[in-house]
């Protein structure tokens, strides 16, 4: 594994010198190259700090028994852990987070760390290093990769089963273990699609006024060109107060609509994650109260009911599920935007030119062509996550039936 | 307040409810803190206790005081893990993603 980091950072060093040569060799030497030779070498180091794979150490037991123990002792601790096949995730921080990798080592584990961030990480880091052309980019990420460092050395390592088989052995457990892994999952779970709904409602608001501006400007474009000069110059206002009372008698319903739609949610999801992080506080500090609260047991219960609903809520708040395809949604609208407001411009000098005439309604096709390619893409979009919503509800279900049932029938043979 | 139990058939929650509180307290606990607790009226609480009786799931202890004690058996424990642990697996399984 140490070869393998080795091996990214020499191939990675290797790229970045033979792009920087290239660059030189075809632009010469000045400022603007050593600007951009700089940006790829701070572009490189922001990679390798997520790409490299660091060794932390040696731990007694499969990596699955070893991950299994990891993950139930840090959420002992309330950390949020998600397990995948050969990995945990940890969230360390709001936006910073650790990969913690088990590779097989003979009879143990040898394990080995990754700086991660979270989706609003991500978003964090992306935009600074582009924004700044890495100059604020690099450091926030060499900060993320310090503290992921810190959190695998100072504790992780002490967590480590040393010599022994670990304590949450597959099939062994005690209740509370349980208890707490369920808790943590269900917090985890409603928490991810608290944060997923907020996010995505911000990103309703970006959309709204990126809308209302646009159509505020073609508005405004539109009577600038069609009002008579006379008019005009009598009443300069229309201007201002046309475009803005079409924008608002548009826009507000959907303002509305918006708050309408997504504040019940949020305030659903946030509530789940308490009242589940509220019992794990509980349970890891060991408290016996004598509330009419649900037991531990009906709450997990409960909150399993929702998983689907809160799956579908991450998932449709994942910008980073098709970023792709969501940003090629936001450039064709922006595009169509521009050609809409030059088609406005150019029908403007039709008076004089039937070829700006024809080329003024070609653009407005080409502007229809992509709302209408948007649209398309959007509508195939939401087609495949309420698809998948649906599956994911109905597999949900008959794995809780299927639970209850063998439940109901232990308790009848009893 | 929850229904009283069938013959064999107790309500899943109500039951785990007062499995659970047993669980939680480390000695034997008084009949009416465990009703108060399981937030059931006394003759659903009766018959819970009575069907838990009839299974070694719990068992009466008289203390000194003259109160009747119930007390989480063995057997009983037993029983509650094998709830949390098939709840705690149906979570345990690759989530959807």
């Amino acid at each position: 594994m140490r070869r393998n980091n080795l091996l990214k950072i020499a191939s990675a060093t290797i790229a970045n010198v033979a792009l920087v040569a290239l660059i030189v060799k075809y632009a010469g030497a000045n400022l603007n190259v050593l600007i951009y030779a700089v940006f790829f070498m701070f572009a490189t180091l922001w990679g390798l700090l997520f790409y490299i794979v660091p060794r932390l150490d040696t731990a007694t037991g499969t990596p699955k028994e070893v991950l299994q123990d990891l993950a139930h002792r840090l959420r002992s601790g309330r950390y949020r852990v998600t397990e995948e096949p050969g990995k945990l995730s940890i969230q360390i921080t709001p936006l910073v987070a650790v990969k913690i990798h088990a590779v097989a080592d003979g009879a143990n584990s040898e394990i080995l760390y990754q700086a991660d961030a979270t989706p609003g990480g991500w978003t964090v880091l992306v935009l600074l290093f582009l924004f700044t052309r890495g100059f604020a980019g690099f450091p926030l990420a060499l900060y993320h990769f310090l503290k992921a460092r810190g959190f695998a050395e100072g504790q992780l390592r002490p967590q480590l089963p040393k010599g022994g088989i670990p304590r949450a052995k597959v099939g062994a457990g005690d209740i509370r273990d349980r208890l707490i892994d369920s808790l943590s999952e269900g917090h985890r779970l409603a928490a991810e699609a608290f944060e997923a709904t907020q996010s995505s409602y911000e990103d309703r608001w970006l959309e709204i006024g990126f809308g209302a501006f646009s159509l505020w400007s073609i508005v405004a474009v539109t009577l600038g060109v069609g009002l008579h000069d006379s008019i005009l110059a009598h009443n300069p206002a229309y201007l201002l107060i046309i475009p803005s009372a079409i924008t608002t008698a548009i826009f507000v319903p959907a303002v509305w609509s918006t708050r309408k739609w997504f504040k019940p949610r949020i305030r659903d999801y946030r509530e789940w994650a308490d009242r589940l992080r509220r019992a794990l506080e509980k349970e890891t500090a060991n408290e016996t109260t004598e509330s009419l609260e649900p037991s531990a047991f009906e709450l997990i219960a409960q909150a399993y009911r929702q998983v689907p609903t809160w799956l579908d809520a991450r998932r449709k708040g994942s910008f980073s599920r098709e970023p792709g395809a969501w940003m090629l949604i936001f450039t064709c609208a922006i595009i169509a935007v521009l050609l809409v407001m030059f088609a406005i411009i150019l029908y403007s000098f039709t008076i004089w030119s039937l070829g700006l005439l024809i080329w003024s309604l070609v653009l407005l096709i080409g502007a229809a062509a992509l709302i209408g390619f948007c649209y398309l893409l959007y509508l195939r979009l939401r087609g495949r996550a309420n698809e998948e919503g649906s599956r994911t509800l109905k597999d949900w279900n008959y794995r809780l039936d299927v639970m209850h049932q063998k439940m109901v029938k232990y308790l009848e043979e009893l | 307040m929850a229904d009283a139990p069938s013959r064999d058939r107790p309500d899943l929650y109500v039951l785990a409810r007062h499995l659970e509180r047993l669980w939680r307290e480390d000695e034997p606990m008084l009949k009416t803190r465990l009703q108060v607790a399981a937030n059931v009226n006394y003759d659903v609480f009766n018959r819970y206790l009575s069907w838990m009786l009839d299974r070694n799931l719990v068992a009466l202890e008289n203390s000194e005081d003259g109160h009747e004690r119930v007390v989480l058996t063995a057997k009983g424990r037993e029983a509650y893990l094998k709830l949390v642990q098939w709840i705690n697996e149906v979570i345990k399984e690759e989530l959807p993603k």
